[in-house]
């Protein structure tokens, strides 16, 4: 019988590489080359060298196009290709290459890092901590592994880390880079150590001044610690520096939003609009402007602003509303959390700190009532740097790793009824008030810490799982206006939730959804506070809150001093203000915009009691 | 249904949905009815037993109207007025239901079933001499319907007649929902005379709050017969132990052991000829575990706002309890508790209507107690804690009563016989007030009342 005939195919490989398939991505890698023989090629590869060098980038390519179809794994053929294709901004081929690269034996740092960086730099931080970690495996002690790991960490929200690498490559590195103390000093602004980020801004522009980012940052900072005419100045020098830079005049823009000065707001958009024509603003941009023009009661342009922001994200970021997160989400819990299911759970202890969970949907005003609370000494901010969905990611792992079922979060729960398995909640327990021990939220003096994880709403069972006695203040608010000022801005939920009203109403009514269902299955200790009443009387609302859980204290004076240095400021402490009530009902300046919300909010706006709410802001 | 090819009668295919009816398959007698009344839109006899199908599936505006037009199409068929009756019954529509019991016994003056309904709306309506005519006539057709007599008991009792009341009231085990609940013995009933130790069995034969309502006369019993044992399913255990006078307590048949003679615990009242004037009302005689106490009492502390007065709430029952309906209200009606600052709200809720509590936004703080209660017992230590409980006439009740606790019950226009009629305390329980409706499945004002009188 005649053996099949060999076929030559020459398909081009999907990646974009400019390699056939069958010596790309589809290589088979039982048929290379002895690496040995690659030296045939060192003439070729030489002149594809120099053609790069010289920066005849198609003679290069086809040298090395050549020479990685007889030799699919040259390394320093893959190198070049990597580069031209990375120069050329064809980001998948590159990725795939660098991926090639990285896989060949023996394992090279560099390679790793690349990869890395080439994640990085597409926002893909979760996906560049692989190869980063494989670099550190090879070179420990390298400065520049050190200081990626410290971006993706800081990315990720693992702020310690994040740090704790950051200075590991400080320690490595002599002089110091302006660049990495730049981002030292973010992730420390991140982490709400304010004093210290501006020190380590100032040691950054001192090594180099005319960094624009850097002097943004340390505004910011500026701005944190209620100084805002330092902020201002440092915003001045930074748009000095780069003139063109769009993220630096919505910083200055806001800032004069934040100064109550919203005309200049507007300008400062409308001039960056004025330089890029015919470009679009950007999403922020567009939410800046709405926001200035809403406070200018132009609530027509403010209205079409916002939906100008939401249609960039829509149309050109490609950002589309997909309703699976939210309900798979909503579902995890309605399936999980049931009294009778849960009956046998174990009841951690207290501990030392008590957590203070501040529920609500996003743009609620959890964040007004972490301000009053704070107020008073021994209740810290975690803001919504808490714990709980590392430690809900935590549990599916300790459950299999005592010898439990591969599960996941919430079904885990279910499996720390038996066994070594229940030991685990009580250890989770433990775990949350240890990262805030040791991320310096809470200190010896600590009684009660705040937590207002934006997850809280989907976590709240797990929550009173771990703390079944820690309070929870559900802070409510006119759906129409929790929905409106979700929209209003540029921030992104679960399923791109945001781009459209619907989408926020959606995600409003699965979470308020999702709370019921844990409020009707589990016990609380849970009190509802109104965002209406925090703004026309705080003080009153402060003092039902202090009283709820067990604290006395005079709330007028709290709210009349000036702002408690916590111990690690929140991220709303840079827009903090008094208690106003520019919020109040501020669905009513719109008119009849909200009708794709309607059929999901107007339920709750009758269950909330908010149907006969004819009150205007004063 | 039958096979493709096979004819089949009219009579066959009814007979097949009452027979999926009878048997409890909803679903599928549901779609039989549904596919012959597309092909027999206007027989009365398909309109009628679909109605009733649907009335089952709680679609009862849909069963109303299907059984009406029925009662049009062929208004001299006796069965249709006396099954609408009882819809009607159901759904609130009293006038309505008397007219058609009135139309059933006028129809069919010599069915025993058609005035065993009649006997049944005149209770809800509370209008008592007619319901124990309608019940005297019953039995007069039929001395062995057990309904008919239980119902004439309960009209007795209900009246406050309870020595009559409790004669009728042996009927009770003969209702078909009463199989296995009295072991299977050829020892006789007890007759309250003198017997060795351990040699009278008692059964706690009745519902939860029946027999710790009952539970009082096990020390009266043990009088007569020292240490009686009490069979009783095991979550009673904890809370009928202590009672004083008791010897062993076992929850299943085999464990018994040799006995002389036996007596339901709900037959009690009837043996120690129980009026209105000698109800034994030495309470509490329940006595909850005082760690019990203090473990909750401190629950309660850490989860409760400081200065509120506490305010137990239950208002939904068993949903298989044949008057659920009457009784289970929505947590919502209670909105004028939920008005007040100074209240503090703990539900003792058990059971799938805790869910309301997932959306509970009144001004008073609510504390959704119920998913933390294993059993009764922490029922009753939980009770210790609280200022007042307000309640539906459901098991709670019962223990709040039995323990002393400052208690409201909400009850229907025409309660449960133990709650007698007219009077807005119990000589059952001494600290417990009665708020009643005053209108048939009209609760407006109750909730009024009561709050007012916190």
């Amino acid at each position: 019988m005649a053996k099949p005939r060999p076929e030559f195919d020459p398909a081009l490989c999907a990646c974009g590489s400019g390699l056939r398939a069958a010596r790309c991505c589809k290589l088979d890698a039982a048929g290379l080359p002895d690496p040995v023989n690659h030296a045939a090629l060192d003439t070729v590869i030489e002149q594809a060298r120099a053609a790069r060098a010289a920066n005849r980038n198609r003679e290069a390519e086809r040298h090395i196009l050549q020479i990685l179809d007889l030799a699919p794994h040259h390394r320093e053929a893959l190198r070049l290709l990597f580069e031209l294709r990375r120069a050329e901004g064809r980001i998948a081929a590159a990725e795939a290459l660098i991926a090639r690269i990285a896989a060949i034996p023996p394992d090279v740092a560099a390679a790793h890092v690349q990869h890395a960086q080439l994640l990085i730099n597409q926002s893909r931080h979760a996906e560049a901590e692989i190869p980063a970690r494989r670099a550190l495996n090879l070179m420990p002690r390298d400065a520049t592994i050190h200081h990626i790991l410290g971006i993706i960490f800081t990315e990720t929200n693992r702020l310690t880390a994040g740090e704790r690498h950051y200075r590991l490559a400080l320690g490595l590195s002599e002089p110091h880079d302006a660049g990495l103390l730049g981002n030292l000093a973010w992730n420390l602004k991140q982490q709400g150590r304010l004093d210290e980020a501006a020190a380590t801004y100032e040691s950054a522009l001192a090594v180099r001044r005319d960094n624009a980012r850097a002097l943004a940052g340390f505004a910011q900072v500026e701005a944190a610690r209620f100084r805002l005419d330092a902020a201002e100045t440092l915003l001045a020098e930074a748009s000095a520096l780069a003139p063109a830079d769009r993220m630096i005049a919505v910083l200055a823009a806001l800032t004069r939003l934040h100064r109550d000065d919203p005309e200049a707001a507007v300008t400062r958009i409308d001039a960056t609009a004025a330089a890029i024509a015919p470009q679009s603003l950007v999403a922020t941009e567009f939410a800046a402007k709405g926001q200035a023009l809403e406070r200018l009661g132009r609530f027509d342009e403010a209205w079409a602003a916002y939906q100008a922001g939401r249609a960039f994200q829509r149309d050109r970021a490609n950002r589309h509303f997909s309703p699976a997160p939210i309900e798979a989400r909503l579902a995890a819990v309605t399936t999980i959390f049931l009294a009778d299911r849960l009956a046998g759970l174990a009841r951690p202890a207290a501990g030392a700190v008590t957590p203070v969970f501040l529920l609500g949907s996003p743009r609620a005003g959890t964040s007004l009532l972490e301000q009053m609370l704070t107020q008073l000494p021994g209740i810290d901010p975690a803001d919504a740097r808490a714990p709980l969905p590392e430690l809900s990611r935590l549990l599916p792992a300790l459950v299999t790793g005592l010898g439990g079922p591969a599960t996941s979060f919430p079904e885990a729960l279910l499996e720390t009824t038996a066994g070594d398995q229940r030991d685990i909640l009580p250890m989770l327990a433990n775990r949350y008030l240890a990262i805030l021990r040791a991320a310096g939220t809470t200190t010896p003096e600590t009684r009660f810490v705040t937590d207002r994880n934006p997850d809280l709403p989907w976590l709240l069972g797990f929550a009173a799982t771990l703390f079944p006695l820690a309070p929870v203040i559900h802070v409510l608010r006119h759906p129409l206006d929790v929905v409106l000022s979700g929209f209003a801005q540029d921030k992104l939920y679960e399923g791109n939730a945001g781009v459209t009203l619907a989408g926020m109403a959606m995600l409003f009514d699965a979470q308020m959804r999702a709370i019921a269902q844990v409020r009707g299955q589990t016990t609380l200790r849970y009190l509802p506070v109104r965002y209406e009443d925090m703004v026309r009387d705080p003080a009153a609302i402060l003092r039902e809150v202090l009283d709820f859980i067990g604290v006395t204290a005079d709330p007028a004076a709290l709210l009349a001093a000036s702002p408690r240095a916590v111990p690690r400021a929140p991220t709303h402490q840079v827009v903090r203000l008094p208690p106003h009530r520019r919020g109040l009902y501020r669905h009513r300046g719109f008119g009849p915009v909200f009708g794709e919300a309607l059929p999901l909010l107007t339920p709750w706006i009758d269950r909330l009691g908010y149907a006969d709410a004819r009150e205007i802001a004063a | 249904m039958n096979g493709a090819g096979v004819k089949v009668t009219l009579g066959e295919v009814l007979n097949e949905i009452s027979a999926y009816e009878r048997d409890g398959k909803l679903e599928d007698a549901e779609a039989l009815a549904e596919r012959v009344l597309r092909a027999a839109p206007e027989h009365p006899h398909v309109l009628h037993l679909s109605g009733i199908v649907a009335y089952r599936r709680g679609k009862i505006p849909l069963a109303i109207e299907r059984m009406e037009k029925s009662l049009e199409l062929s208004p001299t068929v006796a069965v249709y007025p006396r099954n609408m009756c009882e819809i009607y019954r159901g759904a609130g529509r009293l006038d309505d239901a008397l007219r058609m019991a009135l139309r059933a016994v006028e129809l069919a003056p010599d069915d025993s079933r058609a005035h065993f309904n009649h006997a049944l709306i005149r209770y809800e309506r509370r209008e008592l001499d007619d319901a124990l005519a309608a019940a005297d006539r019953s039995i007069e057709l039929d001395p062995t319907f057990p309904e008919a007599h239980f119902e004439r008991a309960e009209v007795l009792l209900l009246g406050g007649r309870l020595t009559e009341g409790w004669e009728s009231y042996e009927w009770r085990f003969k209702l078909k929902q009463a199989e296995g609940m009295l072991p299977k013995t050829d020892k006789p009933q007890w007759d309250g005379g003198a017997l060795p130790e351990g040699k009278l069995l008692i059964v706690a034969d009745q519902g939860f709050g029946d027999c710790i309502q009952f539970g009082r006369y096990i020390p009266w019993a043990a009088e007569r017969a020292p240490k009686p044992v009490l069979a009783c399913s095991g979550d009673l255990v904890p809370i009928l132990r202590q009672i004083p006078g008791l010897g062993r307590i076992v929850t299943r048949w085999e464990t018994t052991g040799d006995f002389d003679a036996y007596i339901p615990l709900s037959g009690m009242p009837r043996l120690a000829g129980t009026t209105i004037d000698n109800i034994p009302a030495t309470v509490p005689y329940l006595h909850p575990d005082p760690a019990k106490i203090a473990a909750w009492k401190a629950t309660l502390d850490s989860l409760t706002p400081r200065g509120k007065q506490r305010i137990g709430l239950v208002w939904a029952g068993r949903p298989t309890h044949k008057n659920d309906r009457k009784r289970t209200v929505k947590l919502e009606q209670f909105a004028p508790l939920f008005a007040r600052s100074d209240l503090a709200i703990v539900t003792v809720q058990k059971g799938d209507q805790i869910a309301q509590v997932g959306t509970y936004f009144g001004t008073a703080p609510l504390v959704n107690l119920g998913p933390s209660i294993n059993d009764f017992t922490d029922t009753l230590a939980i009770l210790q804690s609280l200022d007042h409980l307000v309640t539906i006439d459901t098991s709670v009740a019962h223990l709040a009563g039995a323990s002393g606790v400052a208690t409201s019950v909400i009850l229907p226009y025409a309660p449960d016989w133990r709650w007698l009629l007219d009077r807005d305390d119990t000589p059952w329980y001494p600290s417990v007030r009665l708020y009643r409706q005053q209108h048939p499945y009209d609760w407006s004002g109750v909730i009024e009342r009561l709050v007012a009188a916190i």
